[in-house]
C-alpha cells in the first residue's frame, strides 16, 4: 500500500482501492453485507453478511484479512501484520518470511545487523536471513526506503507470510 | 511407556481434525499446519497451537519437508501424524524426522521404502508365501519383456507404476494391439508423476473385489488384523464406497486371507498401523496387491464394528507401547458402512466443483458418524483434495446398515455457487440391485455411470 504526500498521489491511491474494492466485491461469491473505503489513513473494510447458521465464524473475519493482504505488495495474512498497519496508518510496506524458520537480524553472532530502524535500504537488500534446516536463505526487500519497524526479534522462530520489517518508502 | 507431549499434525481437512480429535481424548497437546488457504479451517482453531508452513500448492506446503520440520521444533512437538497422502509414506521425511529427533508415526523408512517400491512389496510377499497374481516378478525391463509376460499371463493385463499407489498409475490392456502404447503411456505416466518410470505387469481381474485387511502391529513383534473392509465401489480405482466386514465372502477364505496379512506385515518387520489390500476373484481366492503404512481413509468403518479407536492405538504403538489388544480382543459386530461426499460432478467425468458451501448441515441421528471440516461459511479449496465429508453408519445388519446409509444422505444439506457433490451418484449405488446383494465388483461404477 503506497501513499503519497500530494493530493494527486492521495487521489490515485484511492482510486486504486476503490477499483479494488469494487473488483473485489463482483468477484467475492456470497452476499457482502458492507464495505467501507476511507482516504485519509487508507482503510478498507469489508463485512460479509450473516450466513444463515450460527458456524460461520471463520468466513467473517478471514476475507476481510485476505482482501486487505492482496493490497499489500508483500501479500501478506498474518493477523498481525494487519495490526500493525492499521497502527502505522498505511504509510509503509511490509517484508513478510517466504519461509518458516529462525529468523536472524545479522549474518553470524555478534556481525552487525543487517538493519536497523531509521536505516535507508535500496529494493533488493538484504534484510536478515532464515535458517531452516540448517540452511541459511537470505531475506530481500522488494522495496526501497527507511526502515519503520523490525518486527521478530533476533532468533526468533517465524512462520510462513509472517511481517519481519515495515519499510516506509520513499518518493 | 509415556505417550507424546505434544503432536504435530502434518496434514489437513478432516484427517488432521480426526487426529487432533484422538489427541485431545489422550491428553495430548497439538500443532496444526496450513497453508495459506486453509487459514480459516476448523483444525487451525482446533488444535492448540497452529503455525503456517507455506503458500497453497501442497510441495510448498503440505509437503514441504523443510517447513513441516522447522514448525515441529519450534513449536517443541515430540511427534508428527502425518495422516494419509502427502508426506504420509515418504521414506525421506520419516528419515529426516528421525534425524531432528521427532517421532514420525507410520512404519520405519526403509520398511515403508520396500513397499512404496510395488515390485519390490511383489517380491517380499511372495517369500512370506503370500498369494499373488501372475505377472512379473519383478519390473519388466522392456517393451518386449512386458509382451513376453503378457502373452504367458494372458490377457487382459494390467500395467502397474512400481511407484505406484492411490490408484494411480496403472493401465488396463485388453488385447496384445494395445500392448505396447499403453506400456509407452503409463511409463511416461510414472515418470511424471512419481519420478520412476519402472513399471510391472500383472494379471487383471475383471470381477474381482478389492479387499483390504486392517493391520496393527507394535514395535516388539507384535501383530493383530482388525477384520475386512470392501472397498471395490471404485471410479478409475478412487474409492466411493466402503463397508466392513467384506461381505458375502467365506468365513473360512477371511480368516486365511487376515492371517495372510498380519503374517506378511511381520515378515517385512512393518509396525504401526496398515492395510494390506488384495483382490477377490469369483471363485473367492484372495490375492496380495499392495500394503499401505498409513490411517486409511475408510478407517471408521473398522473403528465401528471393532469398538476400537485406531488413531488411538496407532499413538500408542508409535510411542512403543506394546499393543494392548489381543488378536481374541477384536471381534467385529454388525456392519459399517461409509459414504465419500465429494465436491465432485458425476454428471462430468467426476470432474472437481468446489466453491462456497452457504449451505452445510450433515446429517446425525442413531449411529451416524460424520468426518468433515466443512462448515456453513466454508469455501472448498481447488488446491486440494475433493474429499469434504465421510459419512459413516453402523447397523446390526448390513440390509439396515445400506437402509441407515441412504437415510443419512438424505438428510445431508449441503448447497452454494458451484458446489456439487458426489451424494446423488452414492445414493444410486446404494440402491442398485448388485450392490444390495453384496455381489458387486470393482466394474460396478463404471456400469452406474454408463446407465
Amino acid at each position: 500500500m503506497r501513499q503519497g504526500s500530494g493530493t494527486d498521489q492521495r487521489q490515485h491511491v484511492l482510486g486504486c482501492l476503490h477499483e479494488h474494492a469494487r473488483r473485489l466485491a463482483d468477484e467475492l461469491p456470497g452476499r457482502l453485507g458492507r464495505i467501507r473505503v476511507c482516504s485519509g489513513d487508507v482503510i478498507i473494510e469489508v463485512e460479509w453478511a450473516p450466513i444463515a447458521l450460527a458456524a460461520a465464524v471463520p468466513a467473517q473475519l478471514e476475507p476481510a484479512a485476505a482482501l486487505v493482504s492482496a493490497l499489500e505488495p508483500a501479500g501478506a495474512i498474518d493477523s498481525r501484520a494487519i495490526g500493525s498497519q492499521d497502527a502505522d496508518s498505511g504509510n509503509t510496506v511490509v517484508v513478510s518470511a517466504p519461509l518458516v524458520g529462525t529468523f536472524y537480524h545479522a549474518p553470524e553472532p555478534g556481525a552487525e545487523p543487517y538493519v536497523a530502524v531509521g536505516k535507508v535500504i535500496e529494493a533488493g537488500a538484504t534484510i536478515g536471513i532464515i535458517e531452516a534446516m540448517k540452511l541459511l536463505n537470505p531475506v530481500t526487500a522488494d522495496t526501497g526506503g527507511t526502515v519503520a519497524r523490525i518486527c521478530v526479534e533476533n532468533g526468533e522462530a517465524v512462520e510462513f507470510s509472517q511481517v519481519l520489517v515495515e519499510i516506509t518508502p520513499h518518493h | 511407556m509415556e505417550l507424546f507431549q505434544k503432536i504435530l499434525i502434518a496434514n489437513r481437512g478432516e484427517i488432521a481434525l480426526r487426529v487432533a480429535r484422538a489427541c485431545r481424548e489422550l491428553g495430548v497437546r497439538t500443532v496444526a499446519v496450513y497453508s495459506t488457504a486453509d487459514a480459516d479451517s476448523v483444525v487451525r482453531r482446533y488444535a492448540d497451537e497452529a503455525v503456517c508452513i507455506g503458500p497453497p500448492p501442497p510441495r510448498r506446503s503440505y509437503c514441504n519437508v523443510a517447513a513441516i520440520i522447522e514448525a515441529a521444533k519450534m513449536t517443541e512437538a515430540d511427534a508428527i501424524h502425518p495422516g494419509y497422502g502427502f508426506l504420509s509414506e515418504d521414506p525421506d521425511f520419516a528419515e529426516i524426522c528421525a534425524e531432528n529427533g521427532l517421532v514420525f508415526i507410520g512404519s520405519p523408512p526403509n520398511v515403508m521404502a520396500s513397499l512404496g517400491d510395488k515390485s519390490m512389496a511383489r517380491t517380499l510377499m511372495r517369500q512370506a508365501g503370500l498369494p499373488l497374481l501372475t505377472g512379473s516378478a519383478d519390473a519388466a525391463r522392456s517393451a518386449a519383456d512386458v509382451r513376453d509376460i503378457a502373452d504367458a499371463v494372458g490377457y487382459p493385463v494390467i500395467i502397474k507404476a512400481v511407484a505406484g499407489g492411490g490408484g494411480r498409475g496403472m493401465t488396463v490392456v485388453w488385447s496384445a494391439a494395445e500392448l505396447s502404447r499403453a506400456y509407452t503411456r503409463t511409463r511416461a505416466a510414472a515418470r511424471a508423476v512419481f519420478g520412476d518410470d519402472r513399471i510391472y505387469v500383472e494379471r487383471f481381474l475383471e470381477r474381482a473385489r478389492h479387499v483390504e485387511v486392517q493391520i496393527l502391529c507394535d514395535a516388539h513383534g507384535g501383530g493383530i488384523h482388525l477384520g475386512t473392509r470392501d472397498c471395490s465401489v471404485q471410479r478409475r480405482h478412487q474409492k466411493l464406497v466402503e463397508e466392513a466386514p467384506a461381505p458375502e465372502l467365506d468365513p473360512d477364505r477371511v480368516a486365511e486371507m487376515c492371517r495372510d496379512a498380519v503374517r506378511g506385515a511381520l515378515a517385512v518387520g512393518f509396525t504401526g498401523l496398515g492395510t494390506v489390500e488384495f483382490l477377490v476373484d469369483e471363485d473367492q481366492a484372495h490375492y496380495f496387491i499392495e500394503i499401505n503404512s498409513r490411517i486409511q481413509v475408510e478407517h471408521p468403518v473398522t473403528e465401528m464394528v471393532t469398538g476400537c479407536d485406531l488413531v488411538h492405538e496407532q499413538l500408542y504403538v508409535a510411542s512403543g507401547t506394546p499393543l494392548r489388544l489381543r488378536q481374541e480382543d477384536v471381534v467385529a459386530r454388525g456392519v459399517a458402512v461409509e459414504c465419500r461426499v465429494n465436491t465432485e460432478d458425476p454428471e462430468r467425468g467426476f470432474v472437481p466443483a468446489p466453491g462456497l458451501l452457504e449451505r452445510f448441515t450433515p446429517p446425525a441421528g442413531p449411529f451416524v458418524r460424520v468426518d468433515t471440516h466443512g462448515f456453513p461459511g466454508y469455501r472448498v479449496s481447488p488446491h486440494y483434495d475433493s474429499l469434504l465429508a465421510k459419512v459413516s453408519v453402523w447397523a446390526p445388519s448390513r440390509a439396515e446398515a445400506l437402509g441407515r446409509a441412504e437415510r443419512a444422505l438424505a438428510e445431508f444439506d449441503i448447497a452454494g455457487p458451484g458446489v456439487v457433490t458426489t451424494i446423488p451418484f452414492i445414493k444410486k449405488v446404494l440402491t442398485d440391485t448388485e450392490f444390495r446383494k453384496g455381489q458387486y465388483s470393482t466394474g460396478l461404477v463404471e456400469r452406474l455411470v454408463a446407465d
